[in-house]
């Protein structure tokens, strides 16, 4: 058998171009600084930190907090809009497809190493998030006037703002203290769990995860399964590294591994949103 | 969630989100997240 370059599937060529798009202000890695051009009004669909140097967009988890920070005296309007929108077009399709903390914890999995496959435990714990996005991305921003899952949690903060800014910036170095080695504990923690458990973290600590899983049932484009021709052989929740029950339940980041494996062929991609026919 | 229920449910959700993102830029909201995201946000980087 010919031995060459592992195949690059589409969909990883698309949470490349995506993760370049997000971070496409390339000088900032060079000077430590962040882009603050008009763009970084918009939120991106995927969790990209909006001080990572390269970020050309704003994060839709730290807009939501800093938002909910002053909803006291102003309704968040354009964050939440925008969240709707993003998980009703495309519900978890982002976590799958647009989101680049998603990427790096795809490419530590392809560290050949014992695999942790899911379990009761894991579905227990993807219950998490939830408690996540309640405690920490809404509670205490509104309570406690803190962006409660920037500040304590989130690693892409720290792998993609904390560390570039922080080796590039004196200032910014003589300034760290508990609380970012706290951050980078995590995000060890994360990283290195993320070899062994595939994606660890979108699927018990995400809180934006969390979001885009209410919309799943109904959004507009991603994975489908036709019903007429399917068996419910339940080959596709066999083959699925998340811990879905069903196909494009809260869980399923509609990555389309179980296209391939479907014996019917009875899933595919497309539009599925109002109007569409033939489709669950 | 039968068909024509789900497909309710998306046309109200998405006019919803339209009708959000407009009123939110109507009221400065984008001038908000802009002026948040062209900061260093402190808390995101682990400093503050």
């Amino acid at each position: 058998m010919k031995k060459g370059f592992p195949k690059i599937s589409f969909r990883r060529y698309t949470q490349l171009i995506a993760a370049v798009l997000y971070n496409c202000n390339f000088k900032g890695f060079i000077d430590s600084s962040i882009y603050k051009g008009e763009t970084k009004g918009v939120c991106v669909p995927g969790l990209n930190c909006y001080s990572c140097p390269g970020a050309v967009g704003a994060c839709p988890l730290g807009s939501l907090q800093s938002a909910l920070l002053s909803s006291k005296y102003k309704f968040p309007y354009y964050v939440l809009g925008t969240l709707l929108l993003f998980g009703l077009l495309f519900g978890r399709f982002i976590c799958g497809f647009l989101c680049p903390f998603g990427l790096i914890q795809e490419l530590l999995y392809l560290i050949p190493t014992p695999k942790i496959k899911k379990n009761k435990i894991t579905g227990i714990l993807s219950k998490l998030k939830y408690v996540i996005l309640a405690v920490f991305a809404v509670a205490i921003p509104l309570i406690w006037l803190m962006p409660g899952f920037c500040k304590f949690i989130c690693p892409a903060g720290t792998l993609e703002g904390g560390i570039p800014l922080v080796i590039g910036n004196e200032q910014l170095q003589s300034s760290i203290g508990f609380l970012f080695y706290w951050k980078l504990s995590l995000l060890a923690v994360f990283l290195i769990l993320c070899v062994f458990c595939y994606r660890t973290f979108c699927r018990f600590i995400c809180p934006l995860g969390a979001i885009y899983s209410f919309f799943n049932p109904v959004s507009f484009f991603g994975v489908k399964v036709d019903m007429k021709k399917c068996t419910n052989c339940n080959a596709c929740v066999k083959c699925c590294k998340m811990d879905v029950k069903k196909v494009c339940d809260g869980e399923c980041i509609q990555c389309g591994e179980c296209i391939r494996k479907c014996p019917e062929k009875a899933i595919s991609f497309g539009y599925k949103g109002p109007f569409s026919k033939g489709h669950d | 969630m039968n068909g024509k229920v789900r497909t309710a449910v998306a046309i109200v959700l998405f006019v919803a989100a339209a009708a959000l993102i407009v009123v939110g830029i109507v009221s400065g909201d984008f001038s908000d997240v802009f002026n948040k995201a062209r900061m260093i946000c402190y808390e995101c980087i682990g400093i503050g």
